[in-house]
C-alpha cells in the first residue's frame, strides 16, 4: 500500500501533470484542463495497477490518452494529437537517457537521477512552451493533401509513422535495459 | 494503353512486394511476420479506403521500403503490438486520417468574419439578395451555404447530409465565401 502511494506521488502525478500540459499547450487547450489532467491521471493509475511498467504500459497511454481527448474535445481532437503524445514521449525519453546516464556516472545514485530527470521534464516543456501551438498548427496544415505544398501530405504521414513506429522500438528497449539494469 | 498501365502498375507491385519481403528477410524475420506484416498492412488499407499514392513508382518504393522496414522493428514486440501497429501505419496512410476541419484547433474558422457577418446582419438587403441569387442558382450550394455559414456544422455533418466528399465541400464553400465577400463588400 505505502509502495502504491510513493509510486502514484512520485511517478503519476509528475508524468501525468507532464503528459497534461504538453498537450495543453500545443493545443492550446482552453477549458477543461483540470478535468484532462484527472482523467490522464486515472487512467495512468489504473494503468499501473492493471498492466505491468512495459511498452505496452505506453502504447496503452498513448491511445486512451487520445481517447480521453476524443471524449472531452469531440470533434477538436484529431488523429494528429496521437503524435503530439508520441512527441512528448519521445522527449521524455531523450531527457530521461541524458539525465540518467550523467547523473549515473558523476553520483550513482538513482534518486538523484530520478529527481534531476523530472525537473529537467519539466524545464524543456516550459522552454518549449511558446513553440509547441505553432509546430503543432504547421503539422495539421501539412497533414492533409493540398496544391502547392512544398512537402507532400503522404510524406509527411510517412516520416511521421515512421519515426511512430520507431519510438516505440526505442521505448521497448529501453524497457528491456531499465529491467536488466534493476535485476543487477 | 490501360492494359499497359495495368501490366506496369502490376509488375511494379509485385517488384515492391518482393523488395519488402527481401527487407524482412535481411532483417532475418521469420517468414511468417513478414507475410503477417503484409498482408494486415494491405487488407487494412482495403477496410479502410481511399488509400493515398504517390505518383511517381520510385517516392512509392522509396517510402513503403522505409515504412515496412519501421513496421519489422517492431517485430520485438508482442504479435498484438504488430498488428495494432501495422494498421494504425495502414490507417495513417489512408482517406480516414484526413483531418476535416483544419482550422478546429484554432476554435476560429477561416470563414467566421463572414459568420459573424451573416449572424449580425441577417435582414440586410444585400444579404437576401444574395441567398435568394444563391438559391435560385444551385439549390447544392445553397444547402452548404446555409448548413456551414449559418448553422455552423462541422464537415462531417455537411458531408453526411449532402453525400459529398469533404475536400469538394471544401472548394465549394471557398467559392461561396469568396462570392459572398465580392457581393456584401465584407
Amino acid at each position: 500500500m505505502a509502495s502504491n502511494l510513493i509510486n502514484i506521488i512520485l511517478c503519476a502525478i509528475p508524468e501525468t501533470l507532464y503528459f497534461s500540459l504538453f498537450m495543453i499547450f500545443t493545443k492550446n487547450i482552453k477549458a477543461k484542463r483540470i478535468l484532462l489532467f484527472a482523467l490522464m491521471f486515472l487512467e495512468y493509475v489504473i494503468l499501473m495497477i492493471t498492466v505491468p511498467y512495459n511498452t505496452w504500459f505506453h502504447i496503452l497511454y498513448t491511445f486512451m490518452t487520445f481517447v480521453i481527448l476524443k471524449m472531452l474535445y469531440k470533434e477538436k481532437a484529431i488523429i494528429t494529437d496521437i503524435f503530439v503524445f508520441g512527441l512528448s514521449s519521445l522527449i521524455m525519453i531523450i531527457v530521461s537517457v541524458v539525465s540518467y546516464m550523467s547523473i549515473m556516472t558523476l553520483f550513482n545514485n538513482y534518486t538523484i537521477a530520478y529527481i534531476i530527470q523530472r525537473i529537467l521534464l519539466f524545464v524543456v516543456l516550459f522552454l518549449l512552451k511558446n513553440k509547441l501551438n505553432k509546430w503543432y498548427i504547421k503539422f495539421n496544415s501539412l497533414w492533409n493533401r493540398k496544391k502547392k505544398q512544398k512537402i507532400r501530405s503522404l510524406t509527411v504521414r510517412n516520416i511521421t509513422v515512421i519515426v511512430f513506429n520507431l519510438m516505440f522500438y526505442i521505448i521497448n528497449l529501453c524497457m528491456i535495459y531499465a529491467h536488466f539494469v534493476l535485476g543487477k | 494503353m490501360k492494359i499497359k498501365n495495368f501490366v506496369f502498375g502490376l509488375i511494379f507491385n509485385i517488384a515492391e512486394t518482393i523488395l519488402i519481403f527481401m527487407i524482412g528477410k535481411m532483417l532475418q524475420l521469420q517468414t511468417s511476420y513478414i507475410i503477417l506484416i503484409m498482408l494486415v498492412f494491405f487488407v487494412s488499407r482495403l477496410i479502410y479506403g481511399n488509400p493515398k499514392h504517390y505518383n511517381k513508382w520510385y517516392r512509392c518504393c522509396i517510402w513503403s521500403s522505409l515504412v515496412f522496414t519501421s513496421l519489422f522493428v517492431l517485430t520485438n514486440l508482442d504479435l498484438l503490438a504488430i498488428i495494432l501497429f501495422t494498421t494504425f501505419t495502414a490507417l495513417i496512410s489512408s482517406g480516414k486520417a484526413d483531418v476535416t476541419d483544419v482550422y478546429m484547433w484554432k476554435n476560429v474558422s477561416k470563414y467566421q468574419d463572414v459568420m459573424d457577418f451573416i449572424k449580425y446582419n441577417e435582414f440586410s438587403d444585400e444579404l437576401i439578395s444574395f441567398e435568394n441569387k444563391l438559391k435560385n442558382a444551385d439549390s447544392l450550394t445553397y444547402m452548404l451555404y446555409k448548413y456551414k455559414f449559418k448553422e455552423n456544422r462541422t464537415f462531417e455533418e455537411i458531408s453526411q447530409l449532402l453525400d459529398i466528399e469533404t475536400n469538394r465541400i471544401t472548394e465549394k464553400l471557398d467559392k461561396i465565401d469568396f462570392a459572398i465577400r465580392i457581393y456584401c463588400k465584407i
